[in-house]
């Protein structure tokens, strides 16, 4: 999924963009799936100076947004402009909440079933196969 | 529905080494197992250790089915070699299989100490059950059911 992430200032100027391409992963204790940004950092360009003081996330496969107060401001000169910013992730991007349900009966299938097992390995070192 | 390679269980790598668990059998079994078994516990030792195997009914027998044609083949290289057997398959008849979720590989025999088990996969994201008048087939990649590489 692509999500457009926003640098905004304290008085709401744009500060700094980037796409970000997230897939969900599943957190099944929490009920729910979780995009993250890939190792939980943003890159940015510096576009504007001033001080950062919020982020916008905007899940644009769907066009709806959230605001993510930064944990600390983040005063930008004006000789910093062009170059780049690194923001760290302390939570995901996105999460998409579900519930807790216990019992999930199995549901019925009324047609023919061909399941294709993949290959299995015996002495592989784990993403090192020989052969 | 979407499976998970076919895991061998750790200490089929130990009775292969010892030779207590013989690839070259053409004895094993395929059971299927619910969402409740402990079917991927990857610890497992025999058959007996495993629980919750579908239940016996409308034609899905409680030990299983012979796998057929068990044999080694040279596989995607000519330094791998693949241990593959036919697709096996089961009929729904007189009512539904239920709560199929994954299937267990293991040796046949006459003491229940020698049932080890070999490999397991989960066959499903969701459990399901097999309604009257359908097959499910397990098909086994066209690479194996195991490569030793």
């Amino acid at each position: 999924m692509k999500f457009v992430i926003r640098l905004m200032s304290d008085d709401d100027r744009l500060m700094g963009w980037a796409e970000v391409h997230a897939s969900a992963q599943s957190n099944t204790e929490m009920s729910r799936a979780e995009f993250r940004a890939p190792n939980d950092q943003t890159r940015f360009r510096i576009d504007a100076p001033g001080t950062a003081t919020y982020i916008t996330v905007h899940w644009t496969d769907f066009d709806v947004r959230r605001k993510a107060n930064m944990v600390a401001a983040l005063v930008v000169p004006p000789e910093a402009v062009g170059k780049e910013a690194i923001y760290a992730w302390i939570e995901p991007l996105w999460c998409v909440n579900g519930q807790k349900i216990d019992v999930l009966p199995p549901v019925t299938v009324g047609s023919n079933q061909s399941i294709l097992v993949p290959l299995g390995v015996i002495g592989a070192v784990p993403g090192q196969p020989g052969g | 529905m979407s499976a998970q390679a076919w895991k061998v269980f750790n200490k089929a790598k130990k009775k292969i080494g010892n030779a207590s668990l013989s690839l070259a059998a053409t004895v094993f079994r395929i059971s299927l197992f619910t969402s409740a078994s402990n079917f991927a516990t990857l610890t497992l030792s025999t058959y007996a250790s495993l629980t919750n195997e579908v239940s016996e009914a409308n034609g899905y027998s409680s030990s299983g089915k012979a796998l057929a044609n068990e044999a080694w083949t040279v596989g995607a290289s000519a330094k791998q070699y693949k241990f593959d057997a036919d697709d096996p398959f089961w009929s729904a008849n007189g009512g539904s299989i239920s709560n199929i979720k994954g299937a267990v590989i293991w040796i046949s025999a006459a003491s229940a100490n020698g049932r080890h088990v070999l490999c397991t996969a989960s066959l499903t994201s969701t459990q399901f059950a097999l309604a009257a008048g359908n097959r499910l087939t397990i098909q086994m990649a066209t690479t194996g059911i195991l490569t030793l590489v």
